[in-house]
């Protein structure tokens, strides 16, 4: 009875998290955040490949 | 082959499948390159088409330091974006994408089978890839606006480094000068390791596997060990990659949830599934 009080808490406990994340990527679109990494995955990073 | 190499082999090729650079001599700008997928696979890969997470998440960090001006709200979007991205995959199937997506870790599996003597790391090497994801990914770049994570990843001199210097782009790149080969030395010696250790960089250094492995405990996806069904044999850890004992907690943030130990045990005692689908 517990555990399955226990494991209902914690699979509810997901789903909001599950919200947040997808909140935070939607509140993210608001200051261009898909656009901002977007710009930088498109020019060679040189950080990446040791010629800075 | 079995289905979790296969898996690994198509998710190395579907994170890179832009062989149009060979010709264009150009890397990808559609607009897949602004996702981030769930694993360690450089963006300065000429034949990727998508972002590096951690790449992003110092970038994001870059831009909130404030060093340069203007630019401090892209840095909270771009964070919200990554952390979202990562999140939501973590919240779903926690470690899943380090055993079954990440061409690193798949590349640390096959350097693994190499017959050489067994260097096992200890517990607590796993504090490592907390430091380095606070330390080189979260407050050096906030810190100092430089990609710290990055200038040393040895899958960057990998896929990045050696790839574009064997098959360079249409516009040049600055000249080579000590900091790549020291960055090559990095990933020789990387890769010496992975020979000896099971997944010594997924364990140790990795700060997405940090990110993901957090989520193990919270995921809907979840692993079950039958207690009455298991007696400690240890025929898991034998197979495990990442040397673990899921007996000992099935949650673990150490767990890449590849399964293997699922197949090994002799007792059917292991399980993994959705929790609420
Ligand atoms: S922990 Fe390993 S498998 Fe997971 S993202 Fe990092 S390198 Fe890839
Ligand atoms: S405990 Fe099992 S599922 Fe987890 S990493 Fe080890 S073998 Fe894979």
């Amino acid at each position: 009875m517990k555990d399955a009080r226990k494991k209902s808490r914690s699979i509810r406990r997901a789903w909001w998290l599950l919200a947040v994340f997808a909140v935070a990527i939607g509140l993210s679109l608001i200051w261009e955040g898909p656009r901002t990494v977007y710009a930088h995955a498109v020019v060679i990073c040189l950080d990446c490949i040791g010629l800075i | 082959m079995r289905g979790r190499r296969i898996t690994q082999l198509t998710a190395l090729l579907a994170l890179n499948p832009y062989f149009l650079y060979f010709g264009s001599r150009s890397i990808y700008q559609g607009g897949m390159k602004g996702l981030c997928v769930p694993g360690l696979n450089c963006y300065a890969c000429p034949l990727t088409v998508f972002s590096c997470p951690i790449g992003s998440l110092q970038h994001s960090f870059s831009l909130l330091s404030g060093k340069v001006k203007g630019y401090v709200s892209r840095g909270l979007g771009a964070l919200l974006y990554v952390l979202g991205s990562v999140g939501l995959v973590g919240v779903v199937v926690g470690r899943m994408p380090c055993g079954w997506i990440c061409p690193f870790g798949f590349l640390q599996d096959l350097l693994y089978k190499v017959p050489v003597p067994e260097l096992r790391l200890p517990r607590r090497a796993a504090w490592g890839r907390y430091a380095f994801l606070l330390g080189l990914a979260v407050i050096v770049p906030l810190l100092t606006a430089e990609s710290w994570f990055s200038r040393l990843c040895p899958m960057g001199a990998l896929e990045g480094g050696l790839f574009l210097k064997a098959v360079p782009p249409r516009d040049p790149l600055p000249p080579t000068g000590w900091f790549f080969w020291m960055k090559i030395a990095i990933l020789l010696a990387f890769l010496l390791w992975f020979m000896f250790s099971r997944r010594p960089f997924c364990r140790a250094v990795c700060p997405l596997g940090a990110m993901l492995g957090a989520c193990n405990r919270i995921s809907l996806y979840r692993m079950r060990v039958d207690r009455e069904k298991c007696d400690t044999c240890g025929k898991c850890r034998k197979v495990c990659p990442v040397d673990i004992d899921i007996f000992e907690n099935p949650d673990s943030a150490e767990c890449i949830r590849c399964l293997e130990c699922r197949r090994a045990c002799p007792r059917g005692a292991i399980t993994g599934g959705f929790r609420a689908l």
